[in-house]
């Protein structure tokens, strides 16, 4: 059951006319809502946006406290109306999953593979929407941004999907296992209970750097090309490296070699793969 | 066997590659034809004169490499661009059929025949000139850096450089992606020193290379020239901290000796 | 012609490779980051090739009995490894222990032509291959290595540029260049009819030949000497002299000997500038 709701919006208008029609930003008063689950769950919380950060926090109530700030700059006032008609965030509870999603005019929102800008003009404005959302401790997260996009999560237990491009993921005090991916950031942040299912901690430009409770057992893949590879927990090199395969293309046989690093943390357990090209990977044992 | 038959087969038998049947009976038909027999005498002068160029050992393999040769009077110059098994199987095809060519042409106007005499040993000799240039060539552009090598080599020893080969020289020295087979066309390149598009080669080449065996070698070349348009090079080279010691010291060294 | 007989030439060799060690391969203990590929042949009843490009790393080839391939590629302890920034841990990894990657590379098969690469820019590693007894093998690294080669016949290009070439017991020929490290190579056999290079800047050049080998040599070096103990037919006066503008005549630079040995063949050139040229009849 989808429910639109209309926000009583204060808006408070800054004009900036400057010589290089720089523009006007209009940053709009905070919006806060309170969402609610319905059914026995699993309860997931989607969170979708193409500009804004994401902060998320775990804490021991039943419904989703959502608190949605929207902020547009755009080169004139005919762009800024447009930004207002084109860009919506749709929210939509009453079920085991709550939707905050904000979609451009063609209804594209972060994570369409489908819808791309490619071919089609940029607009001239920019919508943000950051986010800081409360909820209940066992809620799935899905989280997708771009631009802008830091993602900081703390405080869940059950599973995750967290989608940057240019932003950092940053964990506290997690419980759940998942993947955790972004382009341009770091990925860091600890967990106070280790994961329980495979996860998989990716980025191309910042390293990759987890704390875990010291009964932290579960066999590591690592890479990254520029940067090297730590531990402080007792590591064992897995001893039987995985065969090589062949691979046919025509009269060419291609063989690539492995390119992870496989350890065993303990006696072993879920499988965690941490993947960088420029950083390092730190898998560090917590404090006490 | 006729007359127009011999031709075929001569290039086989050069070549080694001819059945003792057919041979024999080719020799038959020579000894009873005074004008085949005329015709293989002129052609064993050629080839005799062919052998002289020096290969370590005479094999049909290098004899077919001369028919190669020829081809590249027919053909614009191919770069082999085959995978390193190949390129020997593509040319002995069409080596065959061109060698005969070749042969046929030596064949030709075989009603006015006339006994080997002046004019035609005159254009035997410029034949096997031209021959020696192209080898040289062709074996310039081989997958091998052996045969590399070798081409370089026999370019040493030809009479009357050609420009061709002189550009394949400078082209092997700018491209060559082996240092020994550089390392052997400055060497080549020596007794063409006196030649304006030489002597650009060299201080060009002084300025791009970088293996530290090849400046030397061309550093020694401007020095025994005494190819004083390349000062300019020897000094920034003497001054390049990018460059390896020993090279700078020979660069500094060099400049000395070409007065400057 | 006649026999050479300078004193640039001494016809009893003192055996300079005291060490003739066979080839030695790093013997770290293979840790799990070892990788080991065995690669057949398209056709192993045919004779096939090997190339392998490195940047930093060393390559080790052995002859054997085998009819395909067999590669293991080890990276380099992390203590081994040779930075170009300090090997000082960064604070933020203090008290941590560094753990080994696998060494990026392919390999790639085709029509019996094996070819090697390492995707690997930053990691130095040793790569050692079994090959059959008849492959051509085209060699090269850039740092951190040598290039070794044990009982192989066949058409060998071998470069390297900070770090020795070894070929010992090979059969065929061979060209040959290193910038600092010494060049050692013996022959079992010798492909007739084939011009070979031997080349360096800064080592010595060290080649055994069968003593039936025909061949026209040529020895240059600059501040080495030249040695050989087989019987040199000298062919030309090697030492040329260019006039200056002034009338002063210029020597060529360095020494070089050329001669012809059991009658001549194809050219072999034997060169370093700073280190001495040693060409022996094998087996003595």
């Amino acid at each position: 059951m989808r429910k639109r709701h209309m926000f009583a919006v204060t808006a408070a208008v800054a004009t900036f006319a400057g010589a290089t029609g720089v523009g006007i930003i209009k940053k709009e008063e905070p919006v806060q809502r309170t969402l609610h689950f319905t059914g026995p769950g699993p309860h997931t919380l989607e969170v979708r946006t193409i500009t804004g950060n994401v902060r998320i926090e775990g804490y021991d109530g039943a419904d989703v406290v959502m608190t949605a700030t929207r902020s547009t700059t755009a080169d004139s006032a005919a762009d800024l109306e447009a930004a207002q008609r084109d860009v919506t965030l749709d929210v939509a509870d009453g079920s085991g999953t709550i939707k905050a999603v904000v979609r451009y005019e063609d209804g594209e929102t972060c994570g369409d593979h489908e819808h791309h800008h490619h071919g089609r003009d940029w607009p001239d404005y920019e919508v943000r929407y950051d986010f800081t959302i409360k909820v209940p401790r066992d809620t799935r997260l899905v989280v997708c941004t771009i631009n802008d996009g830091h993602v900081n999560v703390s405080g869940t237990r059950a599973d995750f999907e967290l989608r940057s491009i240019n932003g950092p993921i940053d964990f506290a005090d997690m419980g759940g296992s998942g993947e955790a991916t972004t382009i341009n950031g770091a990925v860091k942040g600890s967990f106070s209970a280790p994961p329980r299912g495979n996860s998989v901690f990716k980025t191309i430009n910042g390293s990759i750097v987890l704390t875990m409770p010291a009964s932290f057992a579960a066999e590591l893949r690592m890479k990254t090309f520029n940067g090297g590879l730590y531990t402080d927990f007792d590591a064992r090199a897995l001893t039987s490296p995985q065969a090589i395969t062949a691979e046919r293309k025509g009269s060419r046989t291609i063989y690539q070699s492995n390119s992870f690093a496989r350890v065993r943390i303990g006696n072993g357990g879920p499988e965690m793969t941490m993947d960088t090209l420029n950083g390092d990977v730190r898998i560090l044992r917590a404090a006490h | 066997m006729r007359c127009e038959d011999i031709s075929a087969r001569l290039a086989d038998d050069l070549a080694g590659t001819l059945g003792d049947d057919e041979r024999n009976a080719m020799r038959q038909h020579i000894a009873g034809c005074p004008d085949c027999r005329r015709q293989t005498q002129g052609l064993d002068v050629l080839w005799r004169a062919l052998e002289d160029i020096p290969v370590a050992a005479p094999d049909s393999r290098a004899l077919r490499a001369r028919l190669d040769a020829a081809i590249l009077r027919e053909q614009a110059p191919a770069r082999p661009t085959a995978p390193r098994a190949q390129p020997r199987q593509q040319w002995l095809m069409a080596a065959g059929l061109a060698g005969v060519a070749l042969l046929a042409g030596l064949f030709a106007g075989r009603a006015s025949v006339s006994p080997p005499a002046s004019p035609d040993v005159v254009a035997l000799r410029d034949e096997l000139r031209d021959l020696r240039h192209m080898v040289a060539l062709s074996l310039m552009q081989q997958q091998s850096a052996s045969e590399r090598l070798k081409g370089v080599g026999w370019s040493t020893r030809l009479e009357g450089p050609s420009d061709e080969v002189v550009t394949a020289l400078i082209d092997t020295l700018r491209h060559d992606e082996n240092v020994n087979v550089r390392l052997a066309s400055i060497d080549a390149l020596k007794r063409f020193a006196e030649r304006e598009d030489v002597r650009r080669a060299a201080i060009d080449a002084l300025q791009t290379q970088r293996a530290p065996l090849v400046q030397m070698a061309l550093i020694d070349f401007v020095v025994e020239t005494q190819d004083r348009d390349a000062a300019a090079a020897l000094r920034r080279i003497s001054a390049d901290d990018k460059s390896d010691q020993t090279v700078r010291t020979r660069a500094a060294w060099g400049l000395e000796h070409l007065g400057v | 012609m006649k026999k050479l007989a300078s004193s640039l030439l001494i016809l009893a060799m003192l055996p300079l490779w005291a060490t003739a060690k066979t080839a030695a391969a790093p013997t770290t203990p293979a840790d799990t980051s070892t990788q080991r590929v065995t690669v057949p042949l398209s056709d192993p009843a045919r004779p096939g090739s090997l190339n392998v490009s490195l940047i930093h790393g060393s390559i080790t080839v052995r002859g054997s009995n085998r009819k395909d391939l067999l590669l293991e590629v080890r990276p380099r302890e992390l203590d081994e490894q040779e930075h170009e920034e300090e090997s000082v841990k960064p604070p933020k990894t203090a008290g941590l222990r560094q753990l080994s990657q696998p060494l990026a590379f392919t390999v790639e098969e085709e029509s019996n032509r094996v070819e090697i690469n390492s995707t690997d820019g930053r990691r130095a590693c040793d790569m050692i291959i079994e090959v059959p007894a008849h492959f051509d093998l085209n060699l090269s690294t850039i740092n951190a290595g040598e290039i070794q080669v044990d009982g192989v016949d066949g058409e060998h290009e071998i470069s390297n540029v900070n770090g020795a070439i070894r070929l010992m017991r090979v059969g065929g020929s061979v060209v040959a260049h290193t910038t600092n490290g010494a060049v050692n190579v013996t022959f079992t056999r010798v492909t007739p009819g084939k011009p070979m290079a031997f080349t360096t800047l800064n080592g010595a050049v060290d080649v055994s030949l069968p003593p039936t080998t025909k061949a026209n040599l040529r020895l240059r070096s600059d501040n080495g000497q030249l040695f050989t103990d087989f019987d040199l037919t000298q062919q030309a006066v090697e030492m040329k002299e260019t006039k200056e503008p002034g009338g002063r005549t210029m020597k060529e630079i360095g020494k070089v000997i050329g001669g012809s040995i059991n009658g001549g063949g194809p050219e072999f050139e034997l060169r370093s500038f700073n280190g001495s040229v040693y060409v022996r009849k094998a087996g003595s």
